[in-house]
């Protein structure tokens, strides 16, 4: 019972200390897979000591205390080191601390299989067989783990003299410091040697890793220097995303892209954090505090949540480099963001340089959609819409098109055209700010109704079907309020074709004097709908009116062409004419000739 | 053998593009290989002669001269295809069967002719003379506008009248008399040509208009053309700019006279 029990100690210590190792995510570029690789080699290396050791003594080349004490130490660091070796040659191979990494695991294996042999053999107490488990386990991985870093620093040094050196001191000083361990045993003293032991070997992992990243560090910072020269005055986000990158650079050919760009949103969103920090010690306004209080708790959830996903082995390694207390990386993340957002306010609202929840509230307010919406409700929405920006005759909607996003106008004017028979443009409706479109598409999936361009630059959010539809769930009072926006809608249409009903009929009855007086209404200036559809359809009778002017024209020329004959006079004149001997000469002459040329046709 | 024909071309009132006209027609039909006369009755203001390029110098005998006996009326016959090598238009009528009878335009005589009158007998006898001496197919008479006696002449022995006129009332008024002078006349062939017609109107409308106020063919809507009007080489247009659309509708009208037998 006592011995199954320690057994299982043995086992699970070990274990779960590996386990703690993959879910803090402290390393990087391996996988599990190498640390199981690992510690089942460490399980191979102790069957093979176990084979070579006693070998030794039953040969009689040495003493089974020599071996013990001074020629295991030496046998065993090397054949756990092995695995090291292989591991470490690995071209995925990246960073010299992964080397620490499969070491402990190697090391945890051996002690494991170790620590079976020693409680199968000893009838210890069951205290002194964890304080063993413990102290092996710590010899074991510290000795390994020292290998390890020094199999990793000679990978990535170019020099012969100081690669030589890390191998022989990883070596000597693992083999001293198991050697010195095993003169212990069963020495009660042992135990916290060992602690001192695996304590060392941290110490001096934590060494190399600083002298390493000291080396980084100041590469880093000769960057962030040359690339302030090189961008400051200018506001491009774009841009400084393009330094950030190269800043991050040597930590994705290390931990890998994906590492490289959590980090980059770590930094963000920390730069962010400490803006808006910033900005609640200028405002004034108590709402707007509480609000960016708000918002900076939800970028400290952010913050947290993109320290995890960093991982705390990648952390300390970001934190070395770009360290929170870091002046001139802060001041320079500060400094751009809010230069671009000053020198650029169009750029501000989108992904992780959006400062502007706070506006795209605001804004979303305006949509008659939103109005009712409690902040909280905004801010939801706020994360789900994309901002677009237009300019003059962008086209955001096409009549005959499949919808599947509605938007909201921000700012700018639109207008709803259809075509008439002839290809021509008709606009039907001009919409602004507060007012949504595209809403009839998503509702009743049928294709665009009609196509929608901007009469000016103009910014709308855009919100996905799929998002529009949850809120429309989730919130019946938006319901409510397409309902709302429809049926005005509804009623605008009908006072539009009310509208067009008695004009046409005016224009049947030869009544065009309307067709002037609408047209000095301006648009913008529509407040009742009956006004609205005056300007709209003033432009369609506009036409008309030409139409008009047309059947104008041509009236008068057929007036020109009513040419009229006097027909009293050209009867007087031709009596006048006719009257006199001469003429009747004439006449009787040139019958005679006619008579006679017929004639003389009539020869020939 | 067919006898030549007389062809007058007539307009109430002046202005209406006559002698243009006229040396237009006479070209065309020249073109089409006819040996065509040419008589500048226009005595008070003779102005045919420009557009084939002639002055006082070049013209030798005048009408003015035959009538008062001065001359016979095929020394007055001058050639222009012989002469005609001078300008773009008219060097197409080199060597084609074309002669103009001019009238004169020395100030002298044409205030004798106004004061002393002629013998329209005589000019009838002239043209009847030049119709078989130059073996003509067609004389084309350019008159006088208006109706005074060498007119009504003029209009009694033609086989084919042109009457242009502008779509305008006066000259409708005075068209309607002299369309019912020529059918008093028995005038065989009547044509109607509108001319100077402003462009943005219906040419298919004006067209019907006055052949159904009339009762008589029209054989071409001419547009009013400033292209026209400035004439700045004194050429014949419509040899110069055939492709113009007053030229395309002149060939219609000169195509109207050539189809009659």
């Amino acid at each position: 019972m006592t011995i199954a029990f320690a057994l299982i100690i043995a086992a699970i210590i070990p274990l779960v200390f590996l386990y703690a190792i993959n879910t803090i995510d402290f390393y990087q570029t391996g996988s599990i897979k190498f640390i199981v690789i690992s510690a089942a080699w460490g399980i191979i290396a102790y069957l093979l000591a176990a084979t070579i050791n006693p070998a030794i003594i039953n040969n009689g080349f040495a003493s089974r205390d020599t071996v013990l004490r001074y020629i295991a130490p030496v046998i065993e660091e090397i054949l756990k080191g092995f695995i090291l070796i292989v591991l470490v040659r690995r071209t995925e191979f990246k960073y010299f601390l992964d080397g620490a990494i499969y070491g402990f695991a190697t090391g945890i294996g051996f002690a494991i299989f170790e620590n079976f042999e020693y409680i199968f053999y000893s009838a210890s107490a069951i205290e002194l067989a964890i304080s063993r488990i413990l102290s092996t386990n710590l010899i074991h991985a510290t000795g390994s783990a020292l290998i390890g870093i020094a199999l990793g620093l000679v990978r990535f040094d170019r020099s012969r003299l100081s690669r030589t050196l890390y191998l022989l001191g990883g070596l000597i000083l693992a083999i001293s410091i198991h050697s010195f361990f095993n003169n212990m045993v069963n020495n009660r003293v042992a135990l916290l040697f060992a602690f001192a032991a695996g304590f060392t070997g941290i110490g001096v992992i934590v060494l190399f890793a600083r002298r390493g990243l000291k080396d980084e560090q100041s590469w880093v910072h000769e960057k962030i220097t040359d690339t302030e020269g090189v961008t400051q005055g200018e506001a491009k986000v774009v841009q400084q995303l393009g330094d950030i990158n190269t800043l991050l650079a040597p930590l994705a050919e290390r931990f890998g892209a994906e590492k490289a760009s959590q980090c980059e949103k770590f930094l963000f969103v920390q730069a962010q954090l400490a803006i808006q920090g910033k900005m609640i010690e200028k405002m004034q306004d108590e709402r707007m505090r509480l609000a960016i209080e708000a918002q900076m708790r939800d970028t400290r959830k952010q913050v947290d949540k993109a320290r995890r996903q960093v991982g705390t082995y990648c952390m300390l390694y970001l934190r070395n480099i770009f360290p929170a207390d870091d002046a001139t990386l802060m001041n320079l993340m500060r400094n751009r963001i809010e230069a671009s957002a000053v020198a650029n306010k169009e750029r501000v609202g989108s992904g992780l340089w959006d400062l502007s929840e706070r506006l795209k509230i605001n804004q979303l307010k305006k949509s008659f959609l939103f109005r009712g919406l409690s902040d909280k409700a905004l801010d939801a929405i706020a994360q789900m819409v994309r901002e677009h920006k237009l300019v003059e005759n962008d086209v955001l909607v096409r009549s005959g098109e499949t919808g599947d996003s509605i938007f909201m106008i921000n700012t700018g004017w639109f207008k709803v055209v259809t075509e008439d028979a002839n290809g021509g443009e008709l606009i039907i409706n001009k919409t602004g700010p507060g007012e949504i479109i595209g809403e009839m598409a998503l509702l009743d999936e049928a294709p665009r109704s009609a196509t929608v361009i901007a009469l000016a630059p103009a910014k709308v959010f855009e919100l996905k079907k799929e998002a529009f539809q949850e809120i429309l769930d989730q919130r019946p009072d938006v319901s409510l309020a397409l309902i709302n926006g429809i049926s005005s809608r509804l009623r605008f249409s009908t006072t539009y074709i009310q509208k067009a009903i008695d004009w046409s009929q005016k224009i049947a009855a030869g009544d065009y004097s309307f067709i002037e007086y609408t047209q000095q209404q301006n648009s913008k200036d529509a407040e009742s709908d009956a006004d609205k559809a005056d300007q709209l359809l003033s432009a369609f009778f506009q036409m008309v009116e030409s139409v008009k002017a047309r059947e104008d024209d041509l009236k008068q020329r057929l007036e020109k062409l009513e040419l009229k004959i006097d027909e009293s006079r050209r009867k007087q004149e031709f009596e006048e004419l006719t009257g006199t001997d001469f003429y009747a000469n004439l006449k009787a002459q040139a019958k005679k000739m006619r008579e006679q040329r017929i004639a003389n046709q009539d020869e020939e | 053998m067919n006898q030549g024909k007389i062809v007058s071309i007539h307009s109430f009132r002046g202005g209406t593009g006559k002698s243009n006209t006229t040396a237009n027609l006479a070209a065309q039909a020249a073109l089409a290989g006819k040996r065509v006369g040419m008589v500048d009755t226009d005595i008070q203001s003779p102005g045919i002669h420009v557009l084939f390029g002639l002055d006082e110098n070049k013209m030798g005998n005048t009408l003015n001269d035959f009538l008062h006996g001065k001359c016979t009326i095929g020394e007055v016959a001058l050639n222009v295809g012989e002469h005609a090598a001078d300008s773009e238009g008219r060097v197409q009528l080199k060597d084609k069967d074309i002669w103009l009878l001019p009238s004169s335009i020395r100030g002298r005589e044409i205030s004798q002719i106004i004061r002393e009158g002629y013998d329209v007998n005589r000019l009838n006898e002239g043209f009847q003379t030049i119709l078989k001496e130059l073996d003509l197919d067609y004389l084309f008479i350019d008159t006088h506008p208006g109706l005074n006696e060498e007119t009504l002449l003029s209009i009694a022995i033609s086989d084919i009248l042109i009457i242009i006129l502008r779509p305008d009332n006066q000259d409708f008024q005075g068209t309607a008399v002299t369309v019912d002078i020529a059918r008093s006349l028995d005038v065989p062939n009547l044509i109607l040509m509108a001319n100077k017609a402003v462009p943005k109107y219906d040419f298919d409308d004006i067209k019907k208009k006055i052949e159904d106020t009339f009762n008589a063919q029209v054989a071409g809507v001419l547009p009013l053309s400033f292209d026209l009007a400035d004439n700045a080489s004194g050429d014949l247009f419509s040899l110069r700019f055939p492709d113009h659309e007053w030229s395309n509708a002149l060939r219609g009208v000169a195509d109207a006279i050539l189809e009659i037998k």
